[in-house]
């Protein structure tokens, strides 16, 4: 028999994760009453096991866990995923040079929608809270390796979609930066 | 390194950080700035990261998100006690009994009366033990598990009490002897818990009122006497000294 986890260490959890928890759980089906539905699940849930968390430092990988859980569990309840398959992506072109566009996040949302969970959820873990890719593999269960073979496919899925090929680097002559690294 | 090298470790390169090793990001970062073709392709790279990233990010959460989540695990919480019941009987019912066993000893403590104090039923209880024998006191003593030998010099017409008392963190036996205006108070110490032999070859003090003195017991007895006594002696409680 699990007890709720104390008052207050659920305010502590809630205060600390509800926003990126649900911004994760909006990216993840794509409409903002399911977003919070889903981050309201996930919470009752993390309230009810509150005991098993052991490391309060790994508090937020936990919630996103859960998240994504109950998250899978709604969509096989409901199955009706209308997704691309990402078997067939091509190689991305070498972009020509020019500034890339801005990527409007509605476009985003919808591109993401489209991809199915096992790879958008990587993705959105990826760019969304800088998870590594080992946090990401450990999150979904899965060898680093897969991860990282789906990353780079449903990148070049959302770089199709949401940059435009024709558009590649800036022409500038060679200069010294550390280019993010 | 080459460029394919370079192309690949690319990918390990974050919007905001870097999985890459220390030496493989300084190798990578060379690279780029030597080769024209993979700098320009790093940076369009980044900046598709860079945009894809904050697009990600940019999702708007309802003001008044964090309250209502508040009020449903609030809710959620209380519907767990109250299902609790149907869920668990044994649980509830053991919790129930516990919560009513408490409530009833509040309530008793809050109400009962004080204990009564007679001094008819306190003097018995004393006087029973006026003038006990020595067997008598030591027979008391043993059925609360204190095997001893009291002191056999006394004279025990003089014995007022005799109890287990607290002496030194310790429970010991203790008499009392009261002969006129004075007293002799005789704590029997085991050598289990007190050093009595060094104790014994102490000298007596007497600089206040009490005198206090250590006697050994009977021979392979293991104890020893402690007595407390005013007077300046203890001659009038020994026995042979009835008539003063």
């Amino acid at each position: 028999m699990a007890l709720p986890g104390s008052q207050r260490e659920v305010h502590r959890l809630v205060e600390a994760n509800y926003v990126a928890l649900y911004r994760y759980a909006y990216r993840l089906c794509g409409t903002a009453a399911d977003a919070e539905d889903l981050t309201q699940e996930a919470f009752c849930k993390a309230q009810l096991h509150l005991g098993q968390l052991r490391d309060s430092a790994r508090a937020k990988a936990w919630l996103f866990r859960i998240l994504r859980n109950v998250y899978l569990h709604q969509v096989r309840a409901e199955k009706h995923q209308h997704c691309l398959s990402l078997t067939d992506i091509p190689e991305l072109p070498e972009r020509p040079p020019g500034p890339l566009p801005a990527v409007d996040p509605e476009q985003l949302q919808q591109a993401l929608n489209q991809l199915p969970e096992s790879f958008r959820t990587p993705i959105i873990l990826y760019y969304f809270e800088d998870f590594s890719y080992r946090d990401i593999a450990d999150q979904m269960d899965l060898p680093l390796g897969t991860v990282m073979s789906r990353l780079a496919r449903a990148k070049a899925q959302l770089r199709a979609r949401l940059i435009d090929p024709a558009a590649v680097a800036v022409a500038e002559g060679p200069r010294r930066a550390n280019h993010g690294l | 390194m080459d460029c394919k090298t370079a192309r690949l470790l690319l990918a390990f390169v974050r919007p905001r950080t870097s999985e890459l090793e220390a030496d493989a990001a300084q190798a990578l970062n060379a690279h780029l700035d030597e080769c024209m073709e993979c700098g320009s392709y790093a940076r369009t790279e980044h900046q598709a990261e860079r945009l894809l990233s904050q697009a990600m990010r940019q999702v708007s959460v309802p003001p008044d998100l964090r309250q209502r989540l508040l009020t449903r695990l609030q809710a959620e919480r209380r519907m767990w006690y109250q299902r609790l019941p149907r869920r668990h009987p044994r649980i509830a019912a053991a919790v129930a009994a516990f919560g009513l066993f408490a409530v009833g000893l509040a309530v008793f403590a809050a109400i009962r009366p004080g204990r009564p104090v007679d001094p008819r039923t306190i003097a018995d209880n004393w006087n029973a033990h006026v003038s006990a024998s020595p067997e008598e006191v030591q027979r008391s003593f043993e059925q609360e598990g204190f095997r001893v030998i009291v002191p056999p010099d006394f004279d025990y017409q003089y014995l007022v009490s005799y109890e287990i008392e607290r002496f030194a963190g310790t429970w010991v036996p203790h008499l009392l002897f009261v002969r006129g205006p004075n007293q002799a108070s005789v704590y029997i110490l085991s050598a289990s818990h007190f050093d009595v032999r060094a104790a014994v070859d102490q000298p007596r003090e007497g600089s206040g009122r009490f005198t206090v003195e250590m006697r050994l017991g009977p021979v392979n007895s293991n104890v020893a006497y402690l007595i407390r006594y005013t007077g300046g002696s203890l001659e009038e409680f020994c026995r042979g000294q009835s008539s003063g």
